[in-house]
């Protein structure tokens, strides 16, 4: 290719943008040299300007790819949405029934409370005060908050009254909270009470129920104190019990003692504060060494019944706390001495005078029982005091003693200890007076009153409170006389409540100071009989002939050797069976006699004798002399007749007739004196005559039946069955169940089967016959066949006596040609006199060469016959195609061109090579 | 340009969003440019380009041989084509939809009238000549002439190297050049 040729074809790829600046270069320079390349450059950007500006217009931009894209997502968008409406629906209904079932789930699991926020959920604060919406707690629980709820209610008229009723109905709901709040702990376990009681009485209850104390102005702070105080002692007291599992009983004695000026020191302080949300403890802030500086502390500051104080002579642990102080000095030192002198930093914000509340104490009573058998009272006595004396603190309080009929003392002595010598002084006692007597049981028991002293303590200060502020109001004098005098009457009741408290204040304290040890002495029982007797008793039972007859040498024979009869009857029962008891005392020498009379009497069949021993006046002793008393007999005297028979012997007698078999039975029967109990004859069914006769004979008279047996016919079935040994069951009589049945309805012994082909089988059925009867045979079936073909079967069976069977059999296969023969033994039917054989002969003639429809004109009928019924169905289907599958198909080929048609799916063009782009 | 056409085919069969934006981008200038010749209108063109693709990745799985992308996507634009006139002509039995206000009543923003019919009657004049070059030619000028590309693009929408373009190029120009009405010589 020339240069010029070359760069002619470059100049279309110069217009286009197609070459390299290089090429581009060389293109120009040559443009430059050449002319005719040069109009041709000049005419080519001419044309392509030209074109390029004519379809300027009309050009995509270049955002087409961008907008083409942008319709690609749109349109598969559009898709995705059509198809993923099902899933979402499905995905929708799982979600809606998971969501559904672990709500269902969520419910269940709160109804059974499984959950542990199935029982705080209903705890919801404004529930308190309702009684029936309480259902969630124990009824306990529900009892008292309904208690609670009425309180205010029943309450509101007097609480409008005046500042008195008012202050009455604080300290009234004080108690009444307090009374609930113990109770609820107990019911529940010590995890729930932590957290539960004490934020739903803070938050709900205390704003939310006590609105009617709000009406009383300037007591609800004052209540607020008393209603706090409850709370957090019983916190404290919680604590206490959940970390010392058993509580020495100085440290009782001390936290007893310990919380009365803590909380007195409360009662100070907490006028000052109004805030209702102050009394949320957490349980986690109730530690045991905490409150104890801080109690003393307050209990000093306060004005009011701190030991520092002055002591008015009312504090309620006055009387424990001086016995405490008089006799164990020791433990009053632990109070008093705290490590940690400075007030604990609590972090709790809203409470800073919470840790004294949590003032961990526990006041236990300890009392036991212990019950002694010993030689003699007064010793034990003795030994008990003088145990008693050797304990500081300790003495014998009262000694009860009452003497028994027998002689001898009983008794019983209360020793007051202190707690803790207690089990020393147990331990003691039972060492001591083990050495002359027998520990019959002890019981040593600790009862926990906290609650009850702690509630002591509350009413007291609260009776305390209304009768300073009684005192106030009389001693201002403001107001007319009549209220005056009202005030003074209150202050009596308020008084006599005071004194009450202290009263029980004390006597606990009385309690906890000193345990009760209450020990009961017995002395040991005199053993020795008065009186021994042994008496014989006889039972017997005897079967006699006659029941009356054998009675009355009976009693002819008590009456003989000098007995008494205390009972006689005869009874006569049905079927003939007579019953007599005789009742009898004899003397003991007489008995002997008595007994050998009833065994000739008839057969003792039972003979029961005890002998007992009866003892007058006190236990048993082995020195005790023994008498002997009458001897008792209790007989009974029956006759056999509705006796069981102790063996039965179910019998099968085959007999040649049956009818005259049976009578000769009833006549044996008769000879032997037996009873024949049932008897049958069935001949209804020619075939099948059977009898049965069931009888009883005496056991001497066996052998003659069973010989009469042997005479009517062949026992073919024997069983014998004797029942275990009874009181209602004799050995002097035997029963038969007989069956009679007919000897022609024994099972064959031998079964001989015989396929015979002889010329004619109607003679040979005959001929069989002949021999079968000369052989005293029977023909028990014969059936005979005729084919088509011309083939005769006949099927004969024969019943012969066992002994002529062979002969039989040989004759039979003499007449025909023997094409099968078989013989089969049964060892379980009956051998003998009647034994059978069974014959089973099948005749048949020699079969035909041709059959009768058989040949070439059957055939052709057949064919033809054939070839008419194929040409009938094919026209049936001819016309079954063009009615129904005919339209279907025209049907489906249009859909499928239609489909064709509007279906847009271009059919991909064969790969060519080298492609036309 | 990176994965050739096979590759990409491969991965647009298997749902892959970007292998088939990328087709789109290699291929959509040549099928616009084909389309625009079949109609001779550029919106209409656009329009069945779009549905051209929508039909091919829908059926791209019946693409037997992906060597033959581009005339078996050419085929399917083809029939979009043939179909949108088959639709078109059975909408112009129905009467057009009544429009509030007459075209005619709008004002033109471009040239009068009277040389936009002029430039149009120029234009399917050209359209008729490029439609009776060969396949093989014309379809290089349209790409070139008609949307625009540069000899870079023209290359990449045929799948074409720069020497081949060349040469198709130079006698399609030339074709052009000869059977194409005075005016636009010298």
């Amino acid at each position: 290719m020339s240069d010029h040729a070359q760069f002619q074809e470059l100049i279309a790829a110069a217009v286009a943008d197609a070459l390299t600046p290089e090429e581009y270069e060389r293109l120009e320079a040559h443009a430059l040299e050449c002319q005719a390349c040069a109009t041709s450059l000049a005419n080519a950007r001419n044309l392509s300007g030209k074109l390029g500006s004519l379809f300027a217009a009309v050009r995509p931009g270049p955002a087409l790819e961008d907008r083409v894209i942008q319709a690609l997502r749109a349109a598969e968008m559009r898709r995705r949405v059509q198809s993923g409406w099902r899933k979402k629906l499905a995905v929708g209904i799982a979600a809606s029934a998971l969501v559904g079932l672990t709500g269902a789930g969520v419910q269940r699991l709160g109804d059974v409370s499984e959950l542990p926020f199935a029982n705080p959920l209903r705890l919801l604060p404004g529930q308190a005060g309702e009684a029936p919406a309480a259902h969630g707690l124990g009824e306990e629980w529900a009892a008292s908050v309904a208690q609670f709820g009425r309180g205010p209610v029943d309450r509101q008229p007097s609480a409008s009254g005046g500042d008195q009723d008012a202050a009455n109905m604080a300290a009234d709901l004080g108690e009444r909270l307090r009374a609930v709040l113990p109770q609820r702990g107990e019911g529940r376990s010590a995890a729930a009470i932590t957290e539960q009681p004490v934020q739903q009485l803070n938050l709900g209850e205390a704003p939310g129920s006590a609105s009617a104390a709000r009406n009383a102005g300037s007591y609800w702070s004052g209540f607020n104190s008393v209603f706090s105080a409850p709370i957090k002692t019983f916190q404290g007291s919680l604590d206490a019990s959940t970390s010392q599992s058993y509580a020495p009983n100085s440290l009782v004695i001390e936290e007893g003692r310990g919380s009365v000026p803590a909380a007195g020191g409360r009662y100070g302080q907490f006028p000052a504060q109004a805030d209702p949300s102050f009394a949320y403890v957490k349980p986690s802030d109730m530690k045991p060494e905490q409150p104890r500086p801080e109690a003393q502390r307050s209990g000093g500051e306060s004005g009011l019944g701190g030991p520092g104080g002055k002591d008015d002579g009312k504090s309620p642990l006055r009387g424990a706390r001086t016995v405490a102080e008089g006799k164990f000095p020791e433990q009053l030192v632990k109070p008093a001495a705290p490590a940690v002198p400075a007030l604990p930093e609590v972090p709790v914000p809203s409470a800073p005078s919470k840790p004294e509340a949590a003032r961990p104490h526990k006041i236990v009573i300890r009392c036991g029982e212990m019950e002694f058998e010993v030689e003699s009272f007064d010793s034990a006595v003795a030994a008990v005091t003088r145990l008693v004396a050797g304990i500081g603190g300790a003495f014998v309080d009262t000694v009860n003693s009452e003497k028994l009929a027998n002689g001898k003392v009983k008794g019983s002595v209360v020793v007051r200890v202190p707690p803790d010598r207690l089990d020393v002084f147990v331990l003691d006692l039972r060492k001591e007076i083990g050495k002359a007597g027998d520990l019959k049981g002890q019981r040593i028991g600790s009862r926990d009153i906290t609650k009850e002293y702690t509630d002591l303590e509350s009413r007291l200060r609260a009776a305390r409170a209304m009768e300073s502020r009684l005192l106030a109001m009389i001693k201002d004098g403001k107001g007319e006389i009549k209220q005056l005098l009202e005030a003074e009457k209150e202050l009596g009741v308020w008084r006599t409540k005071i004194e009450e408290y202290e009263g029980e204040l004390r006597y606990y304290g009385n309690l906890v100071a000193l345990s009760t040890l209450t020990i009961a002495l017995a002395e040991r029982e005199i053993r020795a009989a008065a009186a021994l007797t042994e008496c014989e008793r006889v039972q017997a039972g005897v079967e006699v002939d006659d029941v009356d007859k054998a009675l009355q040498q009976a009693v002819t024979a008590i009456a003989e050797s000098k007995g008494r009869v205390t009972k006689s009857e005869l009874k006569q029962l049905a079927a003939g069976q007579f019953n007599a008891t005789l009742n009898c005392e004899l003397a003991p020498a007489a008995a002997g006699p008595f007994r050998d009379r009833l065994n000739q009497l008839g057969r003792v069949a039972r003979l029961e004798i005890d002998r007992v021993q009866q003892s007058e006046g006190g236990t048993f002793s082995r020195e005790a002399k023994v008498t002997r008393g009458d001897t008792q007999f209790l007989v009974q005297f029956y006759n056999l007749a509705n006796v069981a028979p102790r063996e039965t012997t179910t019998l099968a007698l085959a007999v040649a007739d049956v009818p005259a078999g049976y009578q000769t039975l009833r006549e044996a029967v008769g000879r032997a004196h037996g009873r024949v109990i049932a008897s049958r004859l069935e001949e209804q069914d020619r075939q099948n005559v059977t009898a049965q006769v069931d009888f009883e004979v005496r056991r001497a008279d066996e052998p003659a039946v069973q010989a009469a047996l042997a005479g009517a016919g062949e026992v073919v079935a024997r069983n014998v069955t004797r029942a275990a040994e009874g009181d209602n069951l004799t050995d002097a009589k035997v029963l038969f169940r007989t069956a009679l049945v007919s000897a022609a309805r024994v099972k064959p012994r031998e079964t001989v089967t015989l396929a015979l082909e002889v010329p004619d089988v109607d003679a040979a059925t005959a001929v069989l016959g002949a021999q079968v009867e000369e052989a005293k045979g029977r023909t028990a079936g014969a059936q005979a066949a005729r084919e088509r073909t011309g083939r005769v079967t006949a099927r004969l069976l024969y019943d012969v006596p066992l002994s002529a069977a062979p002969s039989l059999v040989e004759k039979f296969k003499s007449a025909g040609i023997v094409r099968v023969q078989q013989s089969a033994g049964d060892p379980q039917a009956p051998d003998g006199r009647f034994a059978t054989a069974r014959l089973d002969v099948t005749l048949s003639n020699a079969d035909l060469i041709v059959a009768k429809d058989d040949g070439l004109w059957p055939q052709v009928r057949r064919g033809l016959s054939l070839s008419v019924a194929v040409l009938l169905m094919s026209v049936t289907w001819v016309v079954f195609g063009l009615c129904v599958v005919l339209p279907w198909a025209a049907v489906g080929y249009g859909g499928y061109r239609l489909f064709r048609r509007l279906d847009p799916r271009p059919v991909a063009p064969p790969p060519a090579a080298g492609t036309s782009v | 340009m990176g994965e050739t056409d096979a590759v990409l085919i491969g991965r647009a069969r298997s749902g892959d969003r970007a292998a088939c934006e990328e087709l789109v981008r290699r291929t959509s200038r040549l099928v616009y440019a084909r389309l625009y010749l079949d109609t001779g209108d550029a919106h209409s063109a656009e329009d069945l380009l779009q549905e051209t693709y929508l039909l091919a990745f829908r059926s791209l799985h019946d693409l037997m041989d992906p060597a033959g992308f581009r005339t078996w996507l050419l085929t399917i634009a083809r029939r979009a084509g043939v179909d949108a006139s088959r639709r078109d002509a059975r909408l112009k039995r129905a009467p057009p939809a009544a429009s509030d206000t007459p075209l005619s009543a709008i004002p033109g923003a471009g040239p009068s009238p009277e040389e936009e019919v002029q430039r149009d009657e120029l234009r399917q004049r050209v359209l008729a000549v490029l439609r009776s070059l060969p396949e093989d030619y014309r379809l290089p000028l349209t790409l070139r002439y008609i949307v625009g590309a540069n000899a870079e693009e023209i290359g990449a929408q045929l799948g074409l190297t720069n020497g081949a373009l060349r040469g198709l190029l130079h006698r399609g120009l030339k074709m052009l050049r000869n059977r194409l009405p005075s005016e636009f010589d010298g």
